[in-house]
């Protein structure tokens, strides 16, 4: 799923294990859902775009054609 | 930060929990064997267990109690742990070798009923030997070429 989240982390001027640190996961979480890989619990989820102080639909862009390519 | 560190303890407490269960195992062994010294078992199979449950204990022991004292080692631990990207990976590479493992025992089955009508060799000596280290080893190869594989997949 294609996501915002390195835009919205940059902004900040957040590194990836600055980001990590706080919603406690391992950096390489971090660089799997900013390049796409893996796609976020929706507990994650939420506590991204929290942090963001924005939307999961905004962090998050859900696209059905993805969803059905697999 | 707290309820990393009751994580921790936690760990720590079976650790110790495992530690003490070998020990028991271990004497229990020693005395089962004396007891029936030429009955023609050999109870060191009971020692052995102990020893194995000590070293796993003492294992966790020796991994987790640092996270008791220190925030950061606390944090790094229980992200290693506990990380949700990380158990799935862990999770999908346990159930991949399950089945591995499941087959060899199916196989085994197999084997058993037909050695018994003497159409194979019965599974037993050095075949048994090889046959029960591929069983254990093969799995073993499917988790950690699985977790591998979807690290850099994932």
């Amino acid at each position: 799923m294609k996501n915002r989240l390195e835009e919205f982390r940059t902004q900040r001027s957040w590194t990836q294990q600055e980001l990590a640190d706080m919603v406690d996961v391992s950096r390489q979480t971090i660089i799997s859902l900013e390049r796409g890989r893996y796609n976020p619990s929706i507990t994650l989820a939420f506590r991204l775009a929290r942090l963001f102080r924005l939307r999961i639909e905004d962090v998050f862009l859900y696209s059905d054609e993805e969803d059905r390519d697999g | 930060m707290d309820e990393r560190r009751a994580w921790a303890a936690g760990r720590v407490r079976l650790g110790w929990g495992l530690v003490g269960l070998g020990v028991v195992l271990v004497v229990a062994g020693a005395i089962i064997g004396a007891l029936n010294a030429g009955d023609g078992w050999n109870y060191g199979i009971i020692g052995g267990l102990g020893i194995l449950a000590a070293g796993v204990g003492l294992g966790q022991v020796i991994r987790y109690r640092p996270a008791l004292h220190d925030d950061a080692t606390a944090r790094r631990i229980t992200v290693e742990e506990r990380d949700e990207r990380s158990v799935g990976i862990r999770t999908r590479a346990g159930n991949r070798a399950w089945v591995v493992s499941a087959l060899f025992v199916w196989i085994a089955l197999m084997w058993v009923s037909f050695a018994s009508n003497g159409d194979v060799p019965a599974l037993e000596g050095d075949l048994l030997w090889w046959y029960l280290a591929a069983a254990f080893g093969v799995p073993f190869l499917v988790y950690a070429g699985s977790i591998t594989v979807d690290e850099r997949r994932f």
